[in-house]
């Protein structure tokens, strides 16, 4: 007993002399380093998000932003292994600690908030739900789906969505709900339902899985607004705050102009002590969380910042051809906005 | 150490250790998991079971509705599963005992398709029956606009079999009534006819009586009973029809792939069974003039069922538990809507799949009492 | 000859219909399928824009293969796989072999050494210099091999233990193995790689962390534990009673009893019993895709998902369906021919 007292006096004595301030403990941040690697939870394959092609490589909107996290936390946006989760498997994964976070197109909900142990670190989609139906069935707005069958995939947020959507205007339609996306895809595409919903970014990916695509169209109402972004659980403030500030730095560097080719011209060169601290030419903000202070520069380096991911994934760059729409920068009119740098 | 060689002494040790060990295992685990959960800020406890689900359902017989609480969910759930159940239970013994006679046919062409039958269904996992009837006879089926019309009252389409509901069920209650009654009539005739025949030797047209009783009769009932009554007739209207009751695709193709799987089990079963009749039973009731029906019916069959019986059961009890492969294909059985919908919504995955688990345990062994009530029933008839 | 067949086939009218319907109806169903499967199909090429003909685009299939057999297993690393495949094949054949010397020594060695020798080389790592390659890159046909055999591994022991509790003169031992058995064998197979994947981990310590694929592969084998020791259950009834009973009088303890006399009898008549729950075993592993774990089915539906090969459901189907069908059939009438060999070693 007594030994322990003391090699606990003398540790927290060594920190404090080591450090000049002290950092609260984070578990997931230490088990991290000792690993390695990133532990992601991604979204089974919805391209534009999280897809693996057939060599197994993951890209996307969650993944690149997985990509930034490993890129500031261990210099690499490399040293990420993503584990692919269900809608039934993502919280128990993320609660037992089987994943260091959720980045898989999970939108924030109050219930989920205050019952399941999650925390949602911010916003990195914002997405609205719509609906595909045939072309053929001369659909124009929601409201003419009264009477109509519509597949879902069971337990998400669309779900729930769509039944108060529709019970709110005295509205029938018959809700057939599946297990997985994949599947409620090819049902309704076999033409067991009338319309599949889903989020406008979601049903960009995947319409192309259905077999004729030219056939179906989405319509461009929507009914709702889902915010999406990185999940952690309760506890490990520290790994929170990580998580939070990575996802800020991606917008931070697009808001200031930073892009991964000129990053490190603005490290050497730039005057606006914003970018300056970003990127860690003055102030200590990396080594304030237990990082590197070049872990803002690493991310928008190697992955990029927002709008390049973006564009690439999702945006015009890719095949999905998003508009950036809400999830374009608050000064641009969109909805996207970070706390300053200071 | 002498008194470790005693047999009573070692027995109260190996049981005193195992019991030790057990409950420290579940103390340990408990520990765990209440750590873990209140750690993790998970919510516990039954509460939920009370609150609103806001999930719909699309194929129930319980008149549940998305404003109703997750009990009722879950007792719409446990519903689907013994529906779907119960009636393949019923296809899968008529077809499972088709087969297994055809496979004993003396045509050989038969008998070959029968176990041709047999080994295709015996080495296919269950959930290529499931996807492979559900897509398949989502492919074959027509769309709501060229539905195929049976009659003007019933319509066949992607959406499902759309058939009309009575606005007022007393007719047809009564016909039901009727229907009982005319059954219990029928049991006491064939009862009086067993002990006149046993008594006179005289024989006394059963069967032909018991057509005219158990099936044209009711038929009539129900005939009457229908015309006399306004029936909720499914109508097109925008997308689909409405009105009437919808049976979904889902329980179709669950309740195709279901009984023709199971088939292929209980046809080998009851191969098995007529094989252990010996060859001396048929033939010395041959000689006694009996012709072939009644060889199998009076002869074969009475003394084959208690072979047949336990494997059969467990056949059954299998099939019950199959039934959550319907979660593969959006049938809401109890997995679909209690383990899936449900657990995602309310996050207790530790309470959902204790009371799922209950749930089938209760069934199981539900199952397993009637059969072996019915096993020793039928064995002491035969003796 | 051609007597025979007119008797298998036309020994009456009402015979002579029947066997005319069916041969009618077989050759329905048969030539729309052959011209599908063989006919009409397309072999070769490399996309589906190549499948133009009406039949199977098998083209699918031979893209896929090196996925459907290893899954997302790293290319330069898959001779592992085949290696830890070849030991088993090799080791089943040579402890087949009646002759071989000193067969039961061998036989336990191979028992202890191979399966963790499996699990090394897949896995890599561990101080063998090997690549580690972890199992969630794992997938295909090997992955449902590697359930199937390594749940059985775990299956058979601790079926013969609880078949063998069952029958036991304690009752608390009894109990224990009744309820266990009962409550494996009455609960459904979804539910139980259920409560593996997502409770486990809930109640083990935390940072203490099982393996996914471990997780489904104790789920499988407590349920087909549950399973087999009821199939055991039945070789040890078939025993006469006196064989134990002898043993005892020449003075044996009861596990001596059970390993030299009562065991290797009633294993030997249970074996059919015991093959059968390993097919449904085998069968089974196909539900661990609803934890995102891709075994062969698994493998197959996350390529139909792939855009670029939309719509090939029947052939992804076709061919996985067809593999598990050759194995549990060829499984089944292995069993069969033992079956019949022992019976006539027996005189039977």
């Amino acid at each position: 007993m007594k030994f322990y007292g003391l090699a606990a006096v003398a540790a927290c004595l060594a920190a404090t002399s080591a450090g000049a301030q002290q950092l609260a403990p984070s578990p997931t941040l230490d088990a991290v380093k000792a690993r390695g690697h990133i532990e992601c939870g991604v979204h089974l394959g919805l391209p534009g998000f999280s897809f693996a092609n057939d060599k197994g490589e993951w890209a996307g909107l969650d993944v690149d932003y997985c990509k930034s996290l490993a890129a500031a936390v261990l210099g690499d946006a490399t040293k990420v292994k993503y584990t692919p989760t269900s809608v039934q498997q993502r919280w128990p994964m993320l609660q037992s600690g089987q994943v260091d976070l959720l980045a898989r197109n999970t939108t924030i909900t109050f219930s989920r908030n205050a019952t399941l142990g999650v925390n949602f670190q911010g916003i990195n989609f914002y997405e609205g739900q719509t609906f595909v139906v045939r072309t053929k069935a001369k659909v124009a707005k929601v409201a003419d789906l009264a009477d109509a069958t519509i597949c879902v995939a069971a337990g998400s947020t669309e779900e729930k969505t769509a039944a108060d959507w529709f019970r709110e205007r005295n509205l029938k339609v018959t809700i057939v709900n599946f297990q997985k996306n994949d599947d409620a895809i090819s049902a309704y595409d076999q033409g067991r339902c009338d319309a599949y919903t889903a989020g406008v970014g979601a049903l960009a990916g995947q319409r192309i899985k259905f077999k004729d695509p030219a056939e179906h169209q989405i319509l461009t109402e929507v009914i709702s607004n889902d915010p999406q972004g990185p999940t952690t659980r309760w506890g490990d403030e520290r790994w929170q705050l990580v998580v939070r500030w990575v996802l800020n730095a991606q917008i931070a560097a697009e808001a200031l102009g930073v892009t991964s080719k000129n990053v490190d011209e603005m490290k050497a060169k730039s005057t606006n002590s914003e970018v300056r601290r970003l990127l860690g030419a003055e102030g200590k903000f990396g080594e304030m969380m237990g990082l590197s202070n070049d872990w803002a520069y690493n991310i928008v380096k190697q992955v990029g910042n927002y709008g390049e991911s973006y564009e690439r994934t999702v945006g015009m760059g890719s095949a999905l051809k998003l508009k950036r729409g809400s999830n374009e920068l608050w000064t641009k009119g969109g909805l996207l906005f970070t706390p300053p740098f200071q | 150490m002498t008194f470790l060689r005693d047999r009573k002494v070692r027995d109260i040790l190996w049981q005193g250790a195992a019991t030790v060990a057990l409950v420290a295992l579940v103390w340990f685990f408990v520990g765990n998991a209440s750590e873990n959960m209140v750690k993790a800020g998970i919510a516990s406890g039954f509460q939920f079971l009370w609150r609103d689900s806001g999930i719909e359902v699309p194929f129930n017989l319980t008149g549940y509705k998305p404003s109703d609480t997750i009990l009722a969910l879950l007792w719409t759930g446990v519903v689907n599963t013994l529906l779907v159940s119960a009636v393949s239970i019923a296809a899968a013994t008529i077809i499972g005992f088709s087969v297994g006679l055809l496979r004993l046919s003396r045509n050989w062409l038969l008998s070959t398709l029968a176990g041709f039958y047999i080994e295709f269904v015996r080495n296919i996992p269950l959930l290529f029956f499931v996807l492979f009837w559900y897509f398949g006879v989502l492919a074959a089926l027509p769309t709501p606009r060229e539905s195929l019309n049976l009659l003007d009252i019933a319509f066949l389409n992607r959406r499902g079999l759309s058939i009309p509901t009575p606005n007022d069920a007393t007719g047809l209650r009564l016909a039901l009534l009727a229907t009982i009654v005319l059954f219990a009539v029928q049991w006491a005739i064939a009862r009086w006819a067993k002990a006149r025949q046993a008594r006179t030797g005289r024989d006394f047209p059963t069967w032909l009586v018991g057509l005219v009783v158990c099936g044209v009769l009711p038929v009539m009932a129900f005939v009457v009973a229908g015309m006399l009554t306004t029936w909720d007739v499914p109508t097109l209207r925008g997308f689909n029809y409405r009105g009437g009751f919808v049976l979904v695709p889902e329980f179709v193709a669950l309740f195709a792939a279901l009984s023709t799987y199971t088939a292929g089990f209980i046809a080998e079963v009851v191969r098995g069974g007529i094989q252990s009749v010996r060859q001396g039973q048929i033939d010395a009731a041959r000689a006694l003039g009996l012709g072939q029906g009644r060889i199998v019916r009076l002869v074969v069959i009475p003394q084959a069922m208690p072979v047949i019986i336990p494997p059969i059961t467990s056949q059954y009890l299998n099939l019950i538990k199959n039934s959550s492969f319907g979660a593969a294909i959006a049938y809401p059985e109890i997995v679909a809507v209690f383990m899936g919908s449900a657990l995602v919504s309310t996050g207790q995955s530790i309470e959902i799949i204790a009371i799922t688990l209950a749930i089938y345990l209760t069934l199981s062994l539900a199952v397993s009492l009637f059969m072996n009530w019915y096993n020793a029933r039928h064995r002491l008839v035969t003796r | 000859m051609i007597a025979a067949w007119r008797q298998r086939l036309f020994a009456t009218p009402l015979d002579a219909a029947i066997t005319l319907v069916c041969l009618y109806v077989v050759w329905r169903i048969s030539v729309p399928l052959v011209h599908w499967l063989l006919l009409d199909a397309t072999w070769n090429g490399t996309s589906r824009d190549d499948c133009k003909g009406a039949g199977a685009c098998w083209v699918f299939v031979r893209m896929r293969f090196g996925q459907f057999m290893y899954g997302q297993y790293p290319l330069a690393e898959r001779w592992r796989v085949d290696l830890v495949g070849a030991l088993w094949v090799l080791a089943t054949v040579v402890l087949s072999w009646r002759g071989l010397p000193y067969r039961s020594a061998v036989t336990l060695a191979t028992a202890i050494v191979l399966p963790p020798l499996g699990i090394v080389l897949l896995h890599g790592g561990w101080g063998t210099g090997l690549a580690v390659v972890e199992t969630r890159e794992w997938g295909g046909l090997m992955l449902t091999l590697f359930l199937t055999v390594y749940a059985g591994l775990i299956a058979v022991p601790l079926g013969i233990l609880l078949a063998l509790g069952r029958r036991s003169r304690l009752p608390l031992i009894r109990f224990i193995s009744v309820v266990f058995i009962e409550f494996w064998r009455g609960v459904p197979i979804i539910t139980v790689i259920f409560l593996a994947s997502l409770l486990l981990p809930l109640i083990v310590p935390t940072g203490f962390d099982v393996d996914r694929l471990a997780r489904a592969v104790i789920g499988l084998a407590f349920v087909i534990a549950a399973y087999m020791a009821e199939a055991v259950r039945g070789g040890l009834q078939a025993l006469p009673e006196g064989q134990s009973e002898a043993a005892q009088a020449l003075g044996l303890g009861y596990w001596r009893i059970q390993r030299m006399i009562v065991l290797p009898q009633a294993l030997r008549i249970a074996l059919p019993a015991m093959t059968n729950e390993f097919i449904a075993l085998f069968k089974n592993t196909t539900l661990v895709l609803i934890v995102s774990i891709f075994d062969l089915l698994g493998i197959a539906q996350a390529a139909l998902a792939d855009p670029a090969w939309v719509g090939m459901n029947m052939e992804a189907y076709v061919f996985a369906g067809a593999i598990y069908w050759f194995v549990c059939f060829g499984l089944s009438q292995w069993s069969r021919l033992r079956e019949k060999r022992l019976q006539v070693a027996h005189g039977r």
